[in-house]
């Protein structure tokens, strides 16, 4: 059973698809140009190498909309946008067809492997270009009922021409509404199998990150990111950093149960000052969130972005903005030698008992409560640097309520995140308010992007204390951590990090693209503007002009074949009414005896006085 | 490289992969295939209801064809009323168009309409031995993953062991109690056994998307002769000879040719044999046949011992076999075919004995044999050579085995012809300087002739 071609199915498709995905003008283009090969006697000689560079044409385009659409960063998702544009992009296989000379498109135009097949099979491509554009069409609205209005109707419309014709019409047309029906609800289905799948999704993501505003963190949260080497942020600076560079990006003063947490924490509206520095760094964030906490150097004076009321603070100077696009880019100028010196609150002093206890004997020990600040801090600083070494492999997971215990009394050796709890716990014990304060070490340079690399790894935590009228910074961690972490990259990380840099630029190019779209005629028109024109003026010289074989006029048709024509109408005729077909070597008129229809028999000598001539 | 159970492991699944796509073949209609495929494209962009309408083009899709399934499951066990009978030729030939019929009566009540027919052939899949041993013959233009998974070759093996392609047709409306005759047409794409399995009728759902099959069992079995080709003559058959209980086919010793029969044309016929009114009345080509009267003895012997990778010289090699035995029995009143498959043959030929049909039907059975050498076809042909008047050698190579066993023929007298079948011309041909190739060298060839499988028809004819 062959796919017929239902007549007008291609103009209701393009103007369908033009209509829904308001590409109207474009619609009526293809469709005028499709109207005129019925008019026009112009005919191109397409041999299967003209086919083929017909498809490659398509191709090409397919690949240029491609690089186009994800270079861009447009509202709508890059597939959808070549999806809307499926029929222009594949408009040069119809014209080839329908300006040829009657052939049909072999499929080793479409297919690569086929074309070194001699006789590839073929395709009259008008049935599937419209089929391709009510796909097409899909791409508009997602609620919109009109789209499967259309399409039942087109459907409806191709099923009705190819129907086997063995079931009485009602039954038909009962079987395509039950249809309908069917597939009505299996959209509405759909629909509400993905919002459960969303909400399930949402559920699952919170329990996984059940904070994604760091209102609290837990020992053992900077230890995970640890284990990847994931470029996370590129820090430019304006003079080479001789130490590393810690940026903030969350403080926290309460502690709890292995867990710490902010007291109070209101993010309200907050407006950066843009006041200069001695020092200043640009800091590109490469993560596609919804919001992020900003990294800050310590002694920030300013801070410079694009943002515009978007940026939240809580009161311990974690800064929040919100709705951030897919690439945020930030300028700070700060100063080191200039601290904070907003004043401690009780929080900031504050043991649980059971910690304070636990505390106690390497208080004692220390001889913290009888130091003074400075000199707490330095005897703090000295006992982890003679007796703890860095490590991430903590063996075997112990009792969560357990693990600051264990790490200062009996294994001796942990991450940035022990010694900082430790850190900040020691020295409230000394009555010295602390902070535990998280962010990322910035030491690796990249000499090729000529920035500072901070991966995953180089997540860090660390302690600020208060001590003669201001927060300073302690990191009593061992220096070699960074080196130890180092040395837990693969074989294979300069080649993922050659990879991660290309991704970085192009997510960074396609951002700046979008935020200053080209106004007038692009520059890549101009480049293939003669291209087009040469082509053009190419194809009209390689026309040939022919008797139009779907012109209306019966006369001007295939001009050596009316004779037969009559006769093959009455053939088909009688076939069409459920005769069987004529033998071989059997003569039309024999058959006609043959099949006891001689009333036709004047028509047939009719077809033979006009075939060869005489009575 | 890939280790070799990595090509097992794609091995096995060739026939998962064959029964499945010839399920969809079978069971979907063109628009159906179109459908599924436009179906699966746009549940790809329709999975995220948000971002595009696509969905409910999908969603439509899968309600046609869900229904569609329903309504095949469920008429599959309604067989519609039909008597189907197979009407064939006894024989056809390997790589020409067999015709027949196929009669089919409407035995219900009302009329049957948008059905289709596919006669079947009994296809066995290929064993990993067989897999293992084949050639691709298109391996040039094999991609390396083609090459090395070797699918193509399970295809064409598939192809061979069913032994031809069949085309469906569709079937006009048969009102009740009517019967029609279908006209079919296979090509034999090789020769021996053709074992038709069974008639399936498809029958379409209202949607025309999806068919349901039915099966009328009608298994028989036809020979696929080899395929012939005009030969020019050989050089006399020598003197007539002595031949065991000869009385009787002495009664028939005379030169004029006697009229046997009609029979349709096969490829290499004589075309002064046509019978061109009944030809004119069939419309296809019929030949009459004759049974000749003159009477000489003489061998023709085939060489089967060939490698797996030579089959292709193998089946020339057979088809200059099958033309020469059309041939010779014009000529001569006996012919002996002798080969080696598995054990040594002889069918003799002639009048009063068989037709040449017989030999033909031999030489459609005949295959290669891998193991063992020209000594046993030599013991074989010298135990009968007293009663030889001559021998023709169809040989696959011109090495020194062969030269021998010409060159002990020819020491008891007998005069040889040798026709050499492979693509590359013999040393003993190569040297030689005659235009015509034939070399009549060192007195113990009375005829040699070098045949090329892709030349087959230009060089049987020599004069």
């Amino acid at each position: 059973m062959e796919l017929k071609y239902p007549a007008l199915s291609l103009p209701l498709a393009l103007l369908f698809w033009g209509w829904q995905s308001e590409m109207l003008p474009l619609a009526a283009v293809i469709l005028i140009l499709a109207i005129l090969s019925l008019k026009t006697p112009w005919r191109w000689e397409m041999g299967m190498a003209e086919f083929h560079r017909v498809g490659d044409l398509a191709t090409v385009l397919f690949g240029f909309a491609i690089v186009y659409f994800y270079s861009t960063d447009g509202d709508t998702p890059p597939i959808y946008q070549i999806l809307r544009w499926l029929p222009v992009l594949s408009s040069p296989l119809l014209f080839g067809q329908i300006y040829s000379m009657g052939q049909l498109l072999p499929l080793s135009s479409l297919f690569y492997s086929m074309r070194r097949y001699a006789n590839p099979s073929k395709l009259d491509i008008r049935l599937p270009y419209a089929f391709l554009c009510i796909l097409s069409a899909g791409s508009g609205n997602p609620d919109d009922q009109s789209y499967y209005i259309g399409v039942t109707a087109f459907v409806l419309w191709v099923l009705w021409f190819n129907r086997p014709k063995r079931q009485p019409l009602i039954v038909w047309l009962l079987c395509f509404a039950l249809a309908v029906i069917l597939g009505y609800g299996i959209q509405t289905g759909h629909v509400k199998l993905q919002a459960e799948a969303e909400e399930w999704a949402a559920d699952w993501f919170t329990a996984w990150e059940p904070d994604p505003f760091k209102a609290r963190t837990a020992i053992g949260d900077r230890g995970n990111l640890k284990l990847s080497s994931r470029v996370l942020l590129k820090v430019y600076s304006d003079q080479p950093l001789h130490h590393p560079l810690l940026l903030k990006e969350a403080t926290y003063d309460r502690y709890s149960d292995q867990h710490w947490y902010v007291s109070n924490a209101l993010f309200l509206p907050y407006t950066p000052s843009q006041q200069n520095g001695p020092y200043q760094i640009t800091v590109l964030h490469l993560l596609a969130q919804h919001s992020v906490l900003l990294a800050m150097p310590s002694g920030m004076s300013g801070v410079d972005g694009p943002w515009q009321n978007d940026l939240l603070r809580n009161r311990l100077g974690t800064i929040k903005w919100m709705e951030t696009p897919p690439v945020t880019r930030y300028r700070v100028a700060y100063d080191p030698n200039v601290k904070d010196s907003t004043g401690p609150t009780t929080f900031d002093t504050q043991l649980p008992q059971e910690t304070s206890e636990m505390l106690a004997p390497l208080a004692r020990d220390l001889n913290l409560r009888r130091l003074q600040p400075e000199q707490a801090v330095a005897t703090i600083a000295d006992f982890f640097a003679t007796h703890f070494a860095y490590s991430l492999d903590l063996g075997k997971p112990r009792n969560s309520g357990e693990a600051l215990r264990d790490f200062l009394y009996r294994r001796h050796a942990g991450h940035c995140e022990y010694f900082a709890t430790a850190t900040t716990l020691l020295l409230r014990t000394a009555a010295i308010p602390a902070r535990y304060v998280v962010g990322y070490s910035v030491q690796e340079f990249d000499w090729d992007g000529k920035a500072y690399l901070v991966r995953k790894r180089h997540a860090h935590a660390w302690t600020e204390a208060y001590v003669n009228g201001a927060w300073q910074t302690l990191d009593n961690t061992p220096t070699r951590w960074a080196e130890e972490e180092a040395k837990a990259d693969p074989w294979w990380q300069p080649v993922a990090d050659v990879w991660s840099s290309w991704a970085i630029a192009i997510k960074v190019w396609r951002w700046e693209r979008g935020q200053h779209p080209q106004q007038g005629f692009p520059w890549w028109g101009w480049l293939m503007l003669p291209l087009g024109v040469w082509l053009g003026w190419r194809l009209y010289r390689s026309r040939k002009k022919v008797a139009n074989p779907l012109s209306t006029d019966p006369s001007s048709r295939l001009p050596d074949q009316p004779k037969d024509l009559e006769y093959s109408r009455l053939e088909q005729k009688i076939l069409a009414s459920g005769h069987p077909p004529r033998n071989p070597g059997e003569t039309p008129l024999r058959w006609l005896r043959r099949l006891g229809l001689e009333i036709h028999e004047q028509e047939v000598l009719e077809f033979y006085r006009r075939r060869y001539g005489g009575e | 490289m890939m280790p070799c159970s990595f090509r097992r492991l794609f091995f096995r699944q060739f026939s998962l992969v064959y029964r499945i796509s010839f399920w969809f073949s079978r069971h979907l209609s063109p628009l159906g295939h179109f459908l599924l495929g436009l179906l699966m494209v746009s549940a790809a962009f329709g999975a995220n209801t948000h971002a595009a309408a696509a969905y409910q083009l999908s969603a439509l899709l899968a309600a046609l064809f869900c229904l569609a399934l329903l309504w095949s499951f469920f008429s599959r066990r309604a067989t519609p009323p039909l008597s189907v009978e197979r009407l064939t030729p006894t024989y056809g030939t390997m790589g020409e168009p067999m015709r027949y019929q196929i009669a089919i009566i409407n035995t219900g009540t009302s009329t049957e309409r948008g059905l289709s027919l596919l006669d079947c052939l009994d296809v066995r899949f290929p064993n990993w031995k067989e897999f293992s041993a084949s050639v691709d013959s298109d391996k040039e233009h094999r991609n390396p993953f083609d090459r090395y998974v070797g699918f193509h070759r399970w295809q064409e093996l598939m192809r061979m062991n069913r032994g031809a392609s069949m085309a469906e047709k569709t079937l006009p409306d048969l009102p009740p109690g009517l019967r029609i005759t279908v006209e079919m047409e296979l090509t034999p794409l090789r020769r021996g056994r053709l074992r038709f399995d069974r008639v399936c009728i498809y029958r379409p759902e209202p949607f025309g998307l999806l068919r349901t099959r039915h099966t009328f069992p009608l298994p028989k079995v036809r020979c696929v002769l080899p395929r012939c080709h005009p030969v020019s003559p050989l050089p006399p058959a020598g003197s007539r000879s002595y031949q065991h209980g000869g009385v009787a086919l002495a009664n028939a010793v005379g030169e004029s040719e006697e009229f046997l029969s009609l029979r349709e044309f096969r490829h290499g016929d004589v075309p002064r044999n046509i019978h061109w009114r009944s030809s004119a009345k069939l419309g296809r080509l019929v030949v009459k046949e004759f049974q000749d009267e003159y009477f000489v003895r003489r061998a023709l012997v085939l060489d089967t011992f060939c490698v797996p990778s030579r089959t292709e010289e193998f089946e020339a090699a057979v088809s200059v076999a099958a033309s020469l035995a059309i041939r010779e029995p014009q000529r001569d009143s006996l012919l002996d075919l002798l080969f080696i498959e598995q054990q040594a043959h002889c069918f003799t030929a002639g009048r009063g004995l068989s037709e040449t049909v017989g030999m033909l039907e031999v030489l459609a059975g005949v295959q290669p044999i891998a193991q063992g050498t020209i000594e046993l076809l030599t013991q074989h042909v010298l135990q009968g050579a007293s009663a030889l008047s001559s021998v023709v050698c169809v040989l696959l190579a011109w090495d020194q085995p062969r030269k021998n066993f010409v060159e002990s023929l020819h020491a008891i007298g007998l005069p040889v012809s040798v026709l050499v079948v492979q693509e590359q011309p013999p040393d003993t041909i190569q040297e030689s300087t005659e235009a015509d190739s034939v070399l009549k060298t060192e007195s113990v060839l009375s005829y040699l002739r070098h045949i090329r499988p892709s030349h087959l028809a230009d060089d049987l004819q020599w004069n």
